[in-house]
């Protein structure tokens, strides 16, 4: 009997050489099928859950990350291969992070002529008067996503709303669904368990529907189309603190896919299955707005309010209390505050 | 010498921030017990005694269990002349068998697992063959034994009034996770709901932890199973072998989640998937699914830089 000779080509056009190993599947493939493989899941994503309309205006948050950037890029090549017909536009907020937003910043600012986007950028300096890292100086290095995640949260709302865009598309990929999956039962987040898988989400204390097209999208391959594309983004990480469980989180889910590849989706899947029973939904809040700002919210006072609250609170205190060093953020914060008063 | 809270003899134990002598504290689990069982009083009226079927693993939570039921069947005969409210059969399925502490009122019937594999589980009418079994990987058998032994268990259930279990809170919060792991989501309410399907989990409210003094102070530790060895290399263990190394690690940091978690799945609804493997209905559920095909990963897939993918997915 003659062997047949062991000759490499992609397992999917059976043509051209393999280029790499699919992580969802473990398919040896070529770039080009990959790219194909990668978008068609996207697309099927966008077709199968009627995610956009034709005519309709819609907000990339656009972290300079390589999430953001490449559903940037898939959504523009995506919008042009089938005719969408939608209005693509970069929304960024600027944390106030020196060394991370400030770099990343620069990211998106090429992004917007690499993709032929608008891009708005939205400040938490501007919007609340302080700077992330003002924030961490005053509260430590706990709980930041807390803070960081509310005042993003609101201040894309608002980048929306001053734009007249009603939907935003976020990075998130199956990672991070299946992270936070785990996260939300490990910290009882009755409200978000059975939201927290849905592609869009149109919360009662924002104006603006949410979408994830990356849903179904492994981290791994985001990293590998970025690198195959050369895609220009800004790889560092933010270097504040995490939320609780979500290090612990991630450290399982890594352990799972060791056993079982397909762990991540399969995660994925349960959130899916989570339906909350009637008497817990009834409780749910209902939607109303913020005394304090007048903005949509869930409470007499919004949660971007609150954590202002104590935030302003604390820095009254470190007025009267001590003398500020000119090069302290309070001090700075301050000094902005004065500068308005004058003009 | 540390007084008990409640009576203020010398404490042995302390939980939830209370001390307790042996007395108070065997008293204060029996009342979390007994609480689940009350539907089960001695009843002069009835015509016959109730049946209850108690699956045990010879686990902890199971010797627990049948040891308080035990203790309950005495205080009823004792405060009833000799009459009680329930009769106990308990079942083992699975091979290595061990010594049973427990008297006539506590009969144990033993199955072996060969049994659930030919008699309990079929596919198109056909029992998984050995080089089926042999393809799974060791954690789709772990699985696949658990749901098998579930369904049997169910089966001979119908001739019982109801089936007690020794799940503790921690053993259940378990479950909830690794059962979402394995994209079993959607049976979740089914396993966690108190009394569903005619199931009752008359330890749900108790913690490992304090099982564990239940059990040295009772003198049942010796008939405990110990922990099967886990292998050491990641990719060779089980789901439930990792989730469980994971929850008990959780807990040294967080000690609430096991409750947060009980708590967080029991408001979860009803929405089983149909599926002829796992339950009654028809076709394959997605877990199952996943279960039967899974092989054991030659690849570690991880979530790891960008440089670590990079170098090991690109081919030259
Ligand atoms: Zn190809
Ligand atoms: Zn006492
Ligand atoms: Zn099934």
């Amino acid at each position: 009997m003659a062997t047949v000779p062991l000759v490499r080509v992609c397992e999917r056009c059976l043509n051209e050489p393999p280029a790499l190993r699919r992580p969802k599947t473990g398919e040896k493939i070529c770039k080009s099928c990959f790219y194909d493989v990668f978008e068609t899941e996207v697309h099927e994503t966008i077709v199968s859950t009627n995610l956009f309309h034709r005519g309709e205006k819609v907000a990339i948050g656009a972290s300079g990350g390589k999430d953001s950037t490449v559903l940037a890029h898939v959504l523009k090549t995506l919008n042009e291969r089938y005719d969408y017909g939608v209005e693509f536009v970069l929304l960024s907020v600027d944390e106030g992070i020196t060394g991370y937003r400030d770099d990343s910043l620069e990211t998106v600012e090429r992004n917007k002529d690499q993709y032929e986007m608008n891009l708005e950028i939205v400040s938490y300096r501007d919007l609340y008067n302080w700077t992330m890292d003002e924030i961490v100086a005053t509260i430590g290095k706990k709980n930041n996503c807390t803070y960081c995640g509310v005042f993003r949260r609101q201040a894309l709302d608002r980048g929306c709303v001053k734009l007249g865009i009603s939907h935003l598309v976020t990075g998130h990929n199956a990672d991070d669904m299946a992270e936070t999956i785990l996260m939300n039962l490990l910290r009882g987040d009755t409200s978000r368990l059975d939201r927290c898988t849905e592609i869009v989400t149109a919360g009662t204390d924002s104006p603006v529907k949410r979408s994830k097209p990356l849903k179904y999208c492994y981290e791994k391959e985001i990293v590998l189309y970025a690198h195959f594309k050369q895609l220009d983004y800004f790889s560092t990480e933010c270097t504040y603190s995490p939320e609780a469980f979500r290090g612990t989180a991630r450290a399982i889910i890594k352990n799972l896919e060791a056993i079982r590849p397909s762990a991540i989706i399969d995660v994925i899947h349960s959130g899916e299955q989570f339906v909350l029973q009637k008497k817990t939904k009834n409780r749910m809040p209902k939607a109303r707005t913020c005394t304090q700002c007048g903005y949509l919210s869930s409470n007499e006072t919004c949660k971007a309010c609150v954590l202002l609250g104590g935030l302003n609170a604390s820095r009254a205190k470190i007025v009267l209390d001590t003398e500020p060093a000119p090069d302290q953020p309070s001090a700075a914060a301050i000094s902005r505050s004065l500068e308005r008063l004058s003009f | 010498m540390t007084a008990c809270s409640r009576c203020g003899q010398e404490s042995r134990v302390k939980t939830r921030g209370e001390h307790f002598c042996e007395d108070c504290y065997i008293g204060f689990l029996n009342i979390k017990f007994r609480k689940n069982l009350d539907i089960f009083r001695v009843n002069f009226m009835a015509s016959s005694v109730p049946k209850l079927l108690v699956p045990v693993s010879f686990g902890l939570g199971s010797l627990v269990l049948v040891d308080m039921l035990g203790e309950l069947l005495l205080r009823q005969r004792t405060n009833h002349g000799g009459r009680i409210g329930f009769t106990v059969q308990c079942v083992y399925v699975g091979d290595d068998i061990m010594e049973w502490p427990f008297g006539d009122d506590l009969p144990l019937i033993h199955i072996p697992k060969e049994k659930i594999f030919s008699e309990a589980f079929k596919i198109d009418g056909q029992p998984l063959t050995d080089s089926q079994l042999r393809g799974l990987s060791r954690s789709s058998i772990q699985d696949l034994e658990f749901q098998l032994r579930g369904r049997l268990i169910s089966d001979i259930a119908k001739n019982y009034e109801a089936v007690v279990m020794g799940y503790s809170m921690t053993r259940l919060s378990e479950l909830v996770i690794s059962e979402t792991v394995k994209g079993r989501g959607a049976g979740i309410p089914d396993l966690v709901a108190p009394g569903g399907r005619d199931r009752i989990y008359p330890l749900r409210e108790i913690l490992d932890d304090e099982l564990q003094k239940y059990a040295q102070l009772r003198n049942l530790q010796k008939y405990v199973r110990p922990d099967r060895p886990v292998p050491m290399v990641t990719k060779m263990q089980s789901i439930d072998e990792l989730v469980h190394r994971y929850f008990v690690d959780v807990q040294k940091e967080f000690p609430a989640v096991v409750s947060t978690v009980a708590k967080t799945a029991s408001k979860l609804a009803q929405d089983t998937e149909e599926c002829s493997v796992c339950g009654d209905g028809q076709g394959v559920c997605y877990a199952c699914n996943v279960m039967l095909k899974a092989r054991d990963s030659e690849k570690v897939i991880e979530r790891m830089p960008t440089d670590d993918i990079l170098a090991k997915y690109l081919l030259d």
